[in-house]
């Protein structure tokens, strides 16, 4: 969705996060630990994870169950803790069926667009020359793409499903990562671990994947955290335009979108997929500032 | 911090969940004075040129600016507007000579409204531009069908004589595809440049759109409003009793209740709200307005593929018909104002019979109807033949469309229990019409409506040189890729049968091949809607092709 | 100088080049031509009219001649016809920026009003309760979706309204959507109604450029008042009135000027959600409107002119840099 399209060039990584092994993980999990937002929005993400996973246990009804002689019955009323929608389904059981969706969706999308980012920033950064030329002019292009119009035409055409929202947000949601990564790969390519392993005769692939990578995980990992409650929004807003998961597939956006011609008369059936939604998005924020402090507290994203 | 976050939110929940609608000023009174009318409308006109008029709004708008030759009221029936009388074969007016025809028409006299009176040489000239092919006009169906139009009594005079190269069965509905041009405005532009006809001001500026119609246009902002002024006495509508309509374009559907609901507009247009908000809107009209439901020409229904070897047994497509509950789709979701429909015309087509073989929802016929096409319930509840195939279905519909979706889900929970599998997958509406269902990829079932008209037939609809195929550029309406002889000889028939009494004969029998054949299953009639406030009198909720709700305006009144 | 903004403005143009011809190529190939829909529509439409209007509007060409032609009569100032609205393209891109910098300048003077205030204070006043509670509100604000925002704004404000029961209060309802009451006279009545109509829309679209702000005013001025010159002027005794407002807050403002500057144009693109929800007829809505309903001459408009926004806004952003921090030079 519109997040400030603002990246500033990633400070170079504090001292410590440049010390590869075991030590540098345990001193970011003791900082993780003393945030306490972020160990409330990690808490809450693994609770929403649990309901997701285990949500036909948990919900009282089947998802697709229609029920046309109790359609719209307010909360706290009768046999529906949350009531029930336009075609009597039980909000309750499709907000656990719609979190499955929202949370692989963000996750797959996160993972998906950091990992291309991830590559075209290796490339970029390890091999230089024409190449980073190239691929940090398509860089450019597609930061100046009003991505949310391209976002939106591409879902008109292969939207429906979870995998190509996957797959289309992914693809334009590459940019931060890649660049961090480059830079990240451009520091450490000049240092004195990097150079050893190329004088010792390694091969590439084992540099990038031994030395330089590991060491450039923490914004990565960062980045990838951020990015899922950005998907999560994205996704949202293109199944409100109705381009995103369609139903009867529950997503928490088709759900707000197909309540907002109901605020009339059933205005509770648009607060609980938005407040999710909010609910959501917040503990990954909160997560993934927690994160970048713990892990290395001047990475700017 | 957090608690006091977690207060508001309960707090808001508790809020939004108990809380009702209050009704606020009512305003039943007229929002412009009495001499004026204002309705919400949410599409604006594309151009008031009937050559290029493709929006709905555009008829609806200048239904009040030109005379139509030919009208239907709100009941459907046909009479003479623009024209001393319709042409008919008992009185020779209408005259078949072989496979061509000619028809004899007299104008009634009226002025365009800079006072030039219109004359056949404005019938001519309109024709002559809808002929042009470098003149940007959709539709050329009449056109093509028409040899020459002529003007017996001079160029002046209001005698047109008509000749059409084939026989066509509604000929007598208008003299000409679109009309009267005011050849005396429009000719210069139509010199200057053909093929950008459409971007010229007649059409889009008010000073020099004319007509002569009741009503003229004033001011036409754009996004804004359409302003229309009765001209005074009118020869064909007398005297009008609202001087001025204004439309106000309001293209968001739950804007336009919010402005219905505070009395700042009079009425909604057909062209306006959907049936759902149409429901809400009612049940908080409050004695300010009426909510209008009037069965109309759109006829929701499922396409078989009939290349699909399930499908092809019609006791398959027949389980499927019993198998769904239509009448508590029509009963619970659309409050009984949306009837079944079990034909494929609307009840009130002219060729419209009860007649007809009908598919009560009775799930164990349908299931009696699967065994005895070889099918039997598998282990996860799901029918299979002998072959092992299970009866497992794909349907499209265009997503985004909540009430399709609605029926959808019915559909899936309803087929189920009679043991049949629906998979949902549905597309733009612009690649459901502009791929799957007119190239016909759709795998089993597509879920779509028909605008029908009241001239609508089964030709190229039902007709088996109706199937698009990639040879005849996918041209034709017959989706299903429905094929048998009888039908295709009674369609036929039907559409060059000149007799209207025999014409609605054939069309009777050609819908009771189709209920027998189920080459798609009728689901629902949609019901057009509209809105106005109780004291506007003469308002009609119609929405026919060409005829909206303003087919009477010169006759409505405030009370 | 000149010539850095010279040679960022000759970058611009490979970009903005490579940008049309994506964007042209995404456009062109989508299926569901609005000429082909016609014969799915319409019984009376036979392939000889739609050959003879692709014709006419030069659809049979092949797509590199397509773009070519595009891009001269572009570079014209002709942006074409729209097919839905029926209008020239140049005049409904016109219409809808006036319509939408009502909503962008509003949030943005909004945005800024609230968030350089709350930013300096939540800095200047670490870990004090309003710095918790501002922190916090620029999470909600990057965290909420919008059209949910949107939503229920229109709810509270347009349909429940519950303080209307109290004396005094009846006048705060305001209207669901839309921009203007119909019939309202010009002048003065125009303009209040006007506003009656912004205010949803606006705060909404606010919220997220507010809480970036925020956050960016209090992180540039936590970094300005720890570094050596401020330590100075405050060790050299000055008042610390004269501290922040001479030393600190000039030095953090640098930044959040380019900030601010990218995202002007970050507003106009945010605003599709806004405007769709409020039915505001601005670019945003055009955009969201021409590509579902498949307008590709409006979607290419719009679309190129939000990229182009962005680039100028840009260079804006960097010039800017260039001439308020005296640290940077560009030879």
């Amino acid at each position: 969705m519109a997040r400030p399209a603002v990246t500033l060039a990633p400070a170079a990584a504090a001292a410590e996060a440049a010390r590869p092994g075991e030590g540098y993980w345990q001193i970011a999990w003791r900082r993780l630990r003393r945030h306490r937002l972020a160990m409330g929005g990690l808490a809450v993400i693994a609770l929403l994870v649990l309901a997701a996973v285990f949500a036909p246990w948990i919900a009282p009804y089947r998802f697709e169950q229609i029920d046309l002689t109790n359609r719209f019955a307010p909360p706290f009323s009768g046999r529906h803790w949350l009531g029930t929608d336009d075609l009597g389904h039980d909000v309750f059981t499709r907000l656990l069926y719609a979190g499955r969706v929202s949370l692989v969706v963000g996750f797959a999308a996160a993972l998906s667009a950091v990992a291309l980012g991830t590559l075209v920033g290796v490339v970029a950064g390890y091999y230089g020359g024409l190449l980073d030329n190239v691929l940090m002019r398509l860089t450019d292009i597609v930061l100046t793409l009003p991505v949310f119009g391209v976002l939106l035409l591409l879902g008109r055409y292969f939207g429906g499903g979870i995998l190509p929202i996957v797959a289309i947000i992914g693809l334009f949601g590459w940019t931060v990562a890649a660049r961090l990564v480059r830079g990240e790969i451009l520091r450490l390519k000049t240092q004195d671990f990097a150079e050893a392993a190329r004088a010792l005769g390694a091969s590439e692939t084992r540099i990038i994947f031994r030395h330089l990578l590991p060491n450039a995980l923490a914004p990565i990992i960062v980045a990838a955290t951020l990015d899922v409650g950005g998907a999560i929004l994205t996704e949202a807003a293109l199944s409100y335009f109705g381009v995103g998961i369609q139903p009867p597939i529950p997503s928490w956006g088709n759900m707000l979108q197909n309540a907002q011609s109901y605020l009339w008369t059933a205005p509770w059936l648009a607060f609980w997929p938005g407040m999710m939604i909010f609910l959501t998005v917040l503990c990954f924020n909160f997560f993934g500032d927690g994160l970048r402090d713990a892990l290395d507290p001047r990475l700017k994203i | 911090m957090r608690a006091r976050w977690h207060h508001a939110v309960i707090l808001l929940a508790a809020a939004l969940t108990i809380s009702v609608w209050p009704a606020g000023v009512v305003q039943a009174q007229p929002a412009a004075g009495r001499d004026t009318v204002v309705i919400g409308i949410q599409q604006e006109p594309d151009f008031l040129n009937p050559l290029f008029a493709e929006m709905a709004a555009s008829v609806s708008v200048m239904d009040t600016i030109f005379v139509s030759d030919v009208e239907r009221d709100n009941t459907w029936k046909l009479f003479a507007q623009g024209v001393e009388s319709i042409p008919n074969l008992r009185d020779g007016t209408w005259k078949l000579d072989g496979d061509r025809m000619t028809l004899t028409w007299k104008l009634k006299a009226r002025n365009w409204h800079d006072g030039r009176p219109v004359t056949c040489a404005d019938y001519v000239f309109g024709h002559t531009v809808a002929r042009n092919v470098n003149v940007p006009v959709v539709v050329r169906d009449l056109t093509n069908r028409i040899a020459n139009v002529l003007c017996t009594q001079g160029a002046e005079g209001l005698d047109i004589q008509v000749n059409w190269k084939e026989r066509y069965a509604y000929a007598n509905l208008t003299i000409t595809e679109y009309g009267a041009l005011p050849r005396h405005v429009v000719e210069r532009y139509y010199r200057e440049n053909p093929s950008k006809l459409n971007e010229a001001p007649y059409g889009n500026d008010p000073k020099v759109t004319i007509g002569d119609g009741a009503y003229r246009l004033v001011e036409w902002r754009k996004g804004a409003s359409l302003t229309v002024e009765s001209v005074g006495t009118h020869p064909i509508f007398g005297t009008p009793r609202i001087r001025r309509i204004i439309w106000r374009f309001i293209p968001d559907t739950n804007a336009l209740v919010a402005n219905m609901l505070s009395g700042a507009i009079d009425a909604i247009s057909t062209i306006g709200i959907s049936f759902d908000q149409a429901v809400q809107l009612d049940r908080q009209s409050a004695g300010r307005f009426r909510v209008f439901f009037e069965p109309g020409l759109i006829w929701e229904h499922i396409d078989f593929n009939l290349d699909n070897p399930l499908l092809q047994d019609v006791r398959v497509r027949r389980a499927i018909a019993h198998g769904i509950n239509r009448e508590a789709i029509s009963q619970q979701l659309f409050e009984g104002k949306q009837p079944v429909s079990h034909t494929y015309l609307p009840p009130r087509h002219p060729g419209y019979t009860d007649n007809v073989q009908k598919y009560p929802y009775d799930p164990a016929r349908a299931r009696a109807l699967l065994q005895e096409a070889g099918f039997t319930p598998g282990p996860d509840g799901i029918m299979r033949n002998a072959a092992g195939q299970r009866l497992s279905f794909e349907i499209n519909t265009t997503a985004g469309n909540r009430v399709r979706e609605q029926v959808e889900q019915i559909i899936q929970q309803n087929l189920r229990e009679v043991g049949i599998e629906i998979v949902i997958q549905n597309f733009p509406a612009r690649v459901l019409f502009g791929e799957i269902t007119n190239q016909r990829k759709f795998k089993a079932l597509a879920m779509y409506a028909w605008v029908m008209s009241p001239t609508s037939d089964c030709d190229q609809l039902y007709t088996s040189d109706g199937i698009p195929t990639e040879a005849n550029g996918w041209a034709g309406q017959n989706y299903p890729g429905y094929k048998n002889p009888e039908m295709d000889r009674v369609c036929k028939a039907a559409s060059r049968e000149v007799d209207e009494a025999r014409r609605n004969q054939l069309l009777q029998q050609s819908a009771q091949i189709f209920a027998r054949d189920l080459p798609a299953l009728p689901l629902y009639v949609r019901a057009s809607v509209a809105a106005a406030k109780v004291g506007l009198q003469g308002f009609t909720a119609v929405q026919l092709s060409g005829t909206y709700e303003t087919w009477n305006v010169h006759r409505w009144f405030w009370q | 100088m000149q010539r850095y903004v010279l040679r960022r403005i000759l970058q611009m143009i490979p970009i903005a080049l490579g940008i049309s011809v994506l964007l042209f190529t995404l456009l062109t190939l989508a299926p569901g031509d609005p000429v082909d829909l016609l014969i799915a529509s319409d019984p009376r439409v036979k392939p000889e009219d739609v050959a003879r209007l692709k014709r006419l509007y030069g659809l049979d060409q092949p797509i590199h001649v397509r773009y070519l032609k595009w891009l001269g009569r572009t570079l014209q100032g002709d942006l074409g016809f729209s097919r839905t609205y029926k209008e020239p393209v140049t005049n409904l891109l016109r219409d809808r920026i006036a319509n939408s910098l009502w909503l962008t300048v509003t949030a943005f003077v909004l945005a800024v009003v609230v968030a350089v205030p709350v930013g300096i204070y939540s800095a200047l006043h670490q870990y004090s309760v309003l710095d918790y509670l501002a922190t916090t509100f620029t999470f909600f604000g990057v965290s909420i979706p919008v059209f949910w925002f949107g939503i229920m704004a229109i709810y509270l404000f347009a349909v429940w309204h519950p303080w209307t029961a109290l004396p005094g209060l009846g006048w705060l309802v305001l209207p669901p959507g839309g921009i203007s009451t119909p019939g309202v006279p010009p002048g003065l009545p125009f303009v209040l109604d006007r506003l009656r109509y912004m205010i949803l829309p606006s705060v909404v679209l606010a919220l997220l450029s507010m809480a970036t702000y925020t956050r960016y005013t209090r992180s540039s001025m936590l970094e300005v008042i720890r570094q050596d010159y401020v330590r100075t002027a405050r060790a050299k005794g000055l008042a610390e009135r004269v501290v922040i407002n001479r030393h600190a807050l000039r030095n953090a403002l640098i930044p959040l000027v380019t900030i601010m500057a990218l995202s002007i144009a970050n507003l106009f693109a945010g605003a599709p959600i806004t405007e769709t929800v409020f039915a505001w007829p601005g670019v945003g809505r055009l955009l969201v409107e021409s590509v579902l309903n498949g307008d590709y001459v409006a979607a290419q408009a719009v679309l190129m002119f939000l990229a182009v926004l962005v680039l100028v806004f840009n260079l804006l952003a960097d010039v800017a840099y260039a001439a308020l921090d005296p640290r940077i030079r560009y030879d």
